[in-house]
């Protein structure tokens, strides 16, 4: 019988795979403009019209590499979790949803959205001397959203992980 | 688990093969192997009482409970 999460999660299945097909492009686009911007500083005009990459490109080539490592670390994680995602729903087997597979790849999240915290938390170190609108732009750790965000998916993995083994028992029951 | 399934015993006192009791039974081959082999983690009873008219005998033939 096809129920509405039946519907949805074919609907989910598209939109993570159209989201990780935009965040390797937005990915690939920033390297080859921080690359670029490392080469010649009026590179990045062409993709930033704030300017603020352009500001510390021209004075401060340190501040410069150091962000862009960061940022491109941030989105290669995003683009991670997004092709993860858009794997296992893919491959997950809707009439019977509890696998260990889901369970490992829900743990594989939390645990990408702890180093995404991590990043983000070493970003603001690293440039809080700078500039509070770069700051905004692109981290923003002052919630601890990411941190919250992986304790609860965590959470949801252990309990897929029990609905996993609960459901073992059952298909061992003769 | 302290429970012991000998249905290895009974069937071979009844000279029985596993496929002849799959088919007495009505369960699949793999699920008669999980138990005969101790991997089961529950019985029904009705699995129980269609093994034990199958095979002729009580079900404290078949589980055991051992410390």
């Amino acid at each position: 019988m096809k129920t509405r999460t039946y519907y949805i999660l074919n609907i989910l299945k598209i939109a993570a795979l159209l989201s990780f097909a935009l965040i390797s492009l937005y990915t690939f686009l920033f390297s080859v403009l921080f690359i670029g911007g490392l080469i010649d500083s009026n590179f990045i005009n062409i993709g930033y019209s704030e300017n603020l990459l352009v500001d510390i490109r021209t004075h401060y080539i340190w501040e410069y590499l150091k962000m862009g490592i960061l940022i491109i670390s941030q989105y290669a994680l995003y683009t991670y979790i997004w092709y993860i995602t858009s794997n296992v729903l893919r491959s997950v087997n809707l009439s019977q949803p509890f696998t260990l597979k889901v369970a490992k790849t829900m743990e594989k999240i939390s645990i990408t959205l702890l180093f995404i915290w991590i990043i983000s938390y070493t970003g603001d170190k690293v440039i809080l001397h700078y500039k509070e609108e770069f700051l905004k732009f692109f981290f923003s750790t002052t919630e601890f959203k990411y941190l919250f965000s992986a304790g609860i998916m965590y959470i949801f993995s252990q309990i897929f992980k029990r609905g996993v083994e609960i459901q073992t028992e059952n298909d061992l029951t003769v | 688990m302290p429970i012991i399934v000998n249905l290895d015993v009974m069937m071979a006192k009844r000279k029985m093969s596993l496929n002849e009791l799959a088919e007495k039974v009505d369960i699949t081959l793999a699920n008669l192997s999980i138990l005969k082999t101790g991997k089961a983690k529950a019985v029904r009873f009705s699995t129980l009482e269609a093994v034990c008219k199958a095979l002729n005998c009580q079900p404290g033939d078949i589980l055991e409970w051992q410390e």
